[in-house]
């Protein structure tokens, strides 16, 4: 036996998906997650496993771990104590937090307040020293002065220490002896190196990044190290243990810990993986994701079978500038609570109801009414099903909540349910319009990938509000991060900024950088442990126009650069732009800002098993009927109920219809036709 | 008529999200680096009759579109067509500030009936005038200060009014990004127009007319609400700008009164002074955004900014007055003016307001310039940056570091990036120790910048105020006050004026000290860890935690000595 395991951590459950290469069983679990010990609910999904499956660890050959362990940390502020290593004379570089631009009412409120900074200047120290903006040395690096203040924070008890000297990006020479210094007088301290972080201009980013490294890295060790020794200990021996990355990679576990800034966005991250994958087989180049779980809704753009990659990602007000998916979040989930506005008109969110009290039908305390009791009442979510049946909701109690909020409008439970439902989907419509518009993407375009478990409920009308013509509902919504982490490949990105007007470049120095960012993805390439040509290599630019505070990335051939090459990169970058930005400026000639090389070990993934084509029809899977309101029938209508894993493969399910699985419920509206692919996917089309 | 609640959030919702996709057009399709790194742009919707109904971009930009399109409906009410555009950019016959602000002025027509208007703001590089920029401290008319559009023509239905094109683009020293500009401008206030007619396709033209009607009417009702929870009666307050933009010993008083009563607050601005000689004079539609920003700050920031708002206010502001320029009077340094103007309305509502009180924002947020001959690149450049203050003590926290008053933007010029670009180190950013506002809650801190420049250079410095500073509230402490030093290679010194140019060589430095955020209580009732806490990061020395606080700190071991802090606080009797 050789399975593959894939577990996904988060806020609420872990999810566990194991697939057996040779019999392609396929097993899933859901686990309440334990925040105060993360690596439990993984044993305890193992657990589940071994006991339903009669796998043992030593029988899986492939691991791989979405946590958000790296996000708490920083979420609850909960990260080591650090020291912070900076040039000297620039103790405001860090407190500014320059451009930041509060959002909503925060710009005008005169309470405003910048998020803490996660190093106080306290245990900051200034180092005297300096480069010049070429990386040529003015000042040498005072090397009493590192061993003084290192000692210092040793004293004040910091567990690992940041080192953020300006233009250390072109030299790190300084950095790199202030590591040896510190490694020699403090070595159990671990150290983050701006230059080995992000070596990128713009020196802001780059200490709120290295800074973050230092904060979560001695939390994401012990993490990494408890968790591999958990399972050590139960017989896994795979050396094909990964942990998903930010970016949509994945890292053998024994490097991650080199790249904690990597894990902030993990499993939001195999959540777009899973939507390429799901594109992939459903023949839509062009997806959006739509990810609604329990208090929020990640959203995604796949363009071409890839996906948008940003450098200014934030995590509770801490910057990051390593580059990861784009993904936007709205603060809409099943928990969301609606309640009356000051304006007096009803509003859902932003607060969540969270997993407790959680929505007023759980019984569990809570008062207040969510999408989720509304989705009740409507009929769409049937309070048996709460999580496979293993938690029965309470309908009256989502009715009385639903009935005290709306009473101020004076509406009924039914009413108010109906303008929940309502609201929440313009503001999701509102969102995916604006994603797609924030990217020059037309909707006709693209393919709706929902997912989460509430995802499915509310897609088939979103698709309609917002103009897509197709929606995809996976076989598993509710567990497609885990999914996800078994799709992707080992990837690393590795940057050096090189600010300079394209064309005079000059070539010689640009294919010294290459060749040195290459030999350091060779290098890490054979540590994951890659043979020769299991490892892809892109190289990139990043480029702008002058001024401009952005810049965007183009492909260059893998090869020593010639100046065509660079003629090329001009016009491509215009395209790109044109494309993006929706002008382009061809007259003025764009500057680099970056090298990248773009490392890629390919590693097995898991693919999921056609089933046979089948002339069986629907009906085999019907479970019954039950009332259902639908907006475009002004009221209920008797709309049939579907046993999702018994539909049979091309079954077609005419709207309305409801599609009930383990954990997820999928809605079908009036007037649309469903179709389930060979894989298992619900397709519906408009 | 009548609409449901469910379905006037819904509409909500939806003119959100047209003045957000108009704001991110204008940014996105813009041409001049300024509008995109200082933001200093926004979307509009408006009814049939010009009243604001919602918006995007820079909040303080919003309340005033009343004013440019109330213009355009006066000058081509009867003739506009569908497809027509207008330019203003005049703040004596518009809404806009001063005149680099271009305004776009798109009527919707739905069926061949006006419904509505988009509008759209973006800050130029350069519209003419004396200096490039067009907004110089030597101007004495609004004449100097670049070309005045009153809200005409730009475009119809068949595309772009050339003449006017031709002409705006002759009159600009960057003739290409203000074009781009405005075009940009067009654009997004013609899709926010598509946007409109669809709405009207789902819902109806009467029943989007009557939720614009419902939404002002929302936010009057809030801000009353808020109004009529304080005392009546009246409270007075006044500041001054260092000069009058001309004569740089001449201090010009702000002064404001408000008198509240029931749920409306009057603000009379009669006690300011004259007009002045120089660009520090206003127009009334600065004066009411100041005011409507502050207001809201210490209500309820989360009220959309409509012209419900104007409803319950009643603005007393004769003409002749620095806060109500006569025509052709020079504007273009309205912005510390109006900061001003904020400040003290802020200043008198605290007389009314103790559930949200807040002090000042340091003063003297601006602008400085340094011209290379040439740059890194070899060309000419000039070093544009926003310098700014920090926000002042509330009765919950402590004031912000570095951010632009009224609206809390913190610029982004990466030093790398500077010295990347330009012939200048940076040798010095730090926040300055006791420069804050001491209080309960302090002030965020002022901050040192100092530029050692490398080559010869331009040097203009345009603050707002170095003499005047902001204050404490509450028993709270005032902050340091700005200023500008040139530190000379051969050892002179020199303190500048706000406004000021010079001519400088490599090796001489400047430096530039911002203004803390004024202080919030008493000091003394600071938590003493706290101050410790401050004392530790650098923000508060020893001796001032002695002074100011009533804080003792043994400095061997860094604690609170709690004995002598209590008798520093409560004097040697308890």
């Amino acid at each position: 036996m050789a399975w593959v395991v894939g577990i996904d951590t988060g806020g609420t459950f872990t999810d566990l998906v194991a697939l057996d290469r040779e019999s392609r069983d396929v097993y899933t679990a859901k686990v309440p997650s334990v925040p105060s010990n993360p690596a439990q609910a993984i044993v305890n999904a193992l657990d589940q496993l071994k006991r339903e499956r009669d796998v043992s660890l030593s029988n899986v050959s492939f691991f791989a771990h979405g946590t958000t362990v790296a996000t708490n940390a920083v979420l609850e502020g909960a990260g080591s104590k650090a020291g912070l290593l900076i040039t000297e004379g620039q103790r405001a570089i860090y407190d500014m937090r320059s451009g930041s631009r509060p959002t909503g009412p925060e710009l005008i409120d005169p309470f405003y307040q910048k998020p803490s900074s996660l190093i106080p200047q306290s245990l900051t120290y200034e180092v005297p020293e300096r480069l010049s903006f070429d990386g040529t040395e003015i000042k040498p690096l005072d090397e009493e002065r590192v061993e003084e203040a290192t000692l210092a924070l040793k004293e004040q008890g910091v567990e690992s220490v940041a080192v953020c000297y300006l233009f250390s990006f072109m030299n790190s020479a300084h950095e790199e002896r202030t590591a040896e210094i510190v490694r020699r007088v403090f070595p159990e301290c671990r150290i983050s190196l701006s230059s080995a972080v992000l070596p990128t201009i713009r020196e802001y980013p780059r200490l709120s990044t290295t800074v973050l490294d230092a904060f979560v890295g001695p939390v994401i060790t012990k993490y990494f190290d408890h968790l591999q020794t958990q399972l050590r200990k139960r017989g896994l021996k795979t050396n094909q243990f990964y942990i998903m990355q930010s970016n949509g990679g994945l890292m053998r576990i024994n490097n991650a810990v080199n790249y904690p800034n990597e894990t902030l966005l993990s499993g939001p991250a195999a959540g777009v993986v899973f939507g390429t994958y799901l594109g992939h087989i459903s023949q839509a180049e062009n997806v959006l994701t739509f990810d609604m779980g329990g208090t929020s809704t990640d959203i995604s753009v796949i363009e071409s079978l890839g996906h948008s990659e940003t450098r200014s990602g934030r995590i509770a007000g801490q910057d990051i500038g390593t580059p990861m998916i784009e993904i936007a979040t709205l603060g809409a989930g099943g928990g969301t609570v609606a309640h009356i506005g000051e304006d007096g008109l009803l509003k859902v969110g932003p607060r969540s109801a969270g997993a407790v009290p959680g929505p007023a039908c759980y019984g569990l305390g809570g008062e207040e009414p969510t999408v989720t009791d509304a989705n009740i009442l409507l009929g769409y979510v049937d309070v048996e099903s709460f999580i496979g049946g293993r938690m029965k909701g309470d309908r009256s109690l989502a009715e009385q909540a639903l009935g005290r909020v709306g009473r101020h409008l004076g509406l009924d439970a039914l009413q108010t349910a109906v303008g929940i439902n309502k609201i929440a989907n313009v503001m999701m419509a509102v969102g995916l319009r604006t994603t797609l518009t924030e990217k020059g993407a037309d909707p006709r375009k693209f393919a709706l990938a929902a997912f989460g478990g509430n995802g499915p409920v509310h897609a088939a009308r979103l698709a309609k509000e917002v103009g897509i013509k197709k929606v995809v509902v996976p076989i598993y919504p509710g567990i497609s991060c885990a999914v996800g982490l078994l799709q992707t490949d080992v990837k690393h990105i590795y940057m050096q900024s090189f600010l300079r007007p394209l064309l005079s470049a000059s070539l010689d120095h640009l294919n010294r950088i290459f060749g040195s960012l290459v030999k350091q993805a060779t290098l890490e390439a054979e540590f994951e442990g890659f043979a020769r040509d299991e490892v892809a290599l892109v190289r990139q630019l990043d480029l702008r126009y002058p001024h401009q505070g952005y810049e965007l990335s183009v492909d260059l051939p893998d090869r020593e650069l010639e100046a065509e090459d660079l003629r090329r990169a001009r016009s491509d970058f215009d395209r790109v732009h044109e494309k993006v930005y929706g002008i382009s400026a061809p007259d003025e000639e764009p500057e680099i800002v970056n090298a990248r090389v773009l490392m890629m070990g390919t590693i097995p993934k898991l693919e999921l098993d056609r089933a046979k084509e089948s002339n069986r029809s629907a009906s085999l899977a019907l479970k019954g009927y039950r009332d259902v309101y639908f907006e475009e029938a002004n009221g209920f209508v008797a709309t049939a109920v579907y046993d999702r894993p018994l539909l049979p493969s091309a079954a077609r399910i005419e709207g309305p219809a409801i599609l009930e699985q383990l954990d997820c419920t999928t809605v079908i509206q009036p007037d649309q036709l469903a179709t389930i692919d060979l894989y298992g996917n619900v397709l519906i089309e408009l | 008529m009548t609409i449901d609640p469910i379905t006037l959030e819904v509409i909500n919702h939806r003119l959100n999200e047209i003045s957000r996709t108009m704001e991110h057009l204008l940014f996105h399709s813009g041409y001049s680096p300024i509008l995109r790194e200082s933001f200093d742009g926004s979307s509009c919707i408006l009814d049939r009759d010009g009243y604001v109904i919602t918006g995007a971009g820079m909040p303080i930009h919003l309340f005033p579109y009343h004013r440019t399109v109330t213009e355009v409906i006066r000058l081509h009410g009867r003739d506009m067509q569908p497809g027509d555009s207008f330019l203003a950019n005049d703040p004596f016959s518009s809404g806009v500030f001063h005149v680099p602000d271009a305004a776009i002025i798109t009527p919707v027509f739905y069926r061949n009936e006006l419904i509505a208007f988009c509008g759209s703001i973006a800050h130029k590089p350069d519209v003419g005038g004396m200096v490039p920029g067009s907004s110089g401290a030597a101007a004495r008319e609004v004449f100097h200060e670049g070309v005045l559009y009153p809200a005409v023509r730009y475009w119809t239905e068949d595309g772009v009014n050339e003449d006017i094109e031709r002409i705006f683009r002759r009159n600009s020293r960057t003739p290409a990004e203000v074009v781009g500009d405005a075009r940009a401008q067009v654009g997004c206030t013609r899709i926010g127009a598509d946007k409109l007619r669809e709405l009207c396709d789902e819902y109806g033209p009467k029943m989007i007319a009557h939720s614009f009607r419902e939404f002002v009417s929302r936010s009057e009702a809030r801000l009353r609400k808020q109004l009529a929870r304080w005392p009546d009666g009246d409270s007075e307050a006044e500041a001054f700008t260092d000069n009058d933009g001309a004569d740089l010993d001449k201090p010009v008083r702000v002064r404001v009164k408000i008198t509240k009563e029931g749920d409306s607050l009057e603000l009379d601005f009669s006690g300011s002074d004259p007009q002045a000689r120089g660009p520090v004079n206003i127009r009334p539609q600065s004066v009411e955004t100041g005011s409507v920003l502050a207001l809201l700050g210490l209500t309820d920031p989360r009220i959309p900014i409509n012209d419900g708002v104007r409803r319950a206010l009643t603005f007393v502001n004769p003409e002749g007055k620095v806060t109500h320029a006569r025509f052709p009077a020079p504007v273009n340094n309205y912005f510390s003016t109006t900061h001003l103007v904020y400040s003290c309305v802020q200043r008198a509502l605290a007389h009314f307001s103790t559930e949200r009180v807040s002090a000042p924002a340091g003063f003297g947020t601006g602008a400085t310039a340094i011209g290379y001959l040439r740059s890194l690149s070899g060309k000419p450049a000039v070093q544009y940056e926003l310098q700014v203050m920090s926000l002042g003590g509330t009765n919950h926290n402590d004031g912000a570091f570095g951010a632009m008053p009224m609206t809390h933007i913190t610029p982004n010029t990466p030093l790398e990036v500077l010295e990347t670009e330009y012939p200048v180190r940076l040798t010095r950013w730090e926040p300055k120790c006791d420069s804050a506002g001491a209080g309960k809650r302090r002030g965020g801190l002022g901050c040192v910048r100092e530029y050692e420049l490398l080559e010869e250079a331009d040097f203009t410095l345009r603050l707002g105020q170095f003499k005047f500073g902001a204050w404490g509230v509450e028993g709270g402490k005032a902050p340091n006050n700005a200023s500008c030093t040139i530190i000379y290679s051969n050892g002179g010194q020199e303190r500048l004026p706000p406004l000021a140019s010079r001519k400088l060589q490599a090796g001489d430095r400047i430096r530039i000290e911002s203004a803390g955020g004024g202080g919030f209580g008493s000091p003394y009732e600071r938590d003493a860890d706290l101050v410790l806490k401050d004392v530790r990061n650098g923000y508060v020395s020893v001796e001032m935690a002695r002074k100011d606080y009533g804080v003792s700190i043994d400095t061997e071991t860094m604690t609170v000595l709690a004995e002598e802090t209590r008798s520093l606080r409560f004097g040697s009797l308890v």
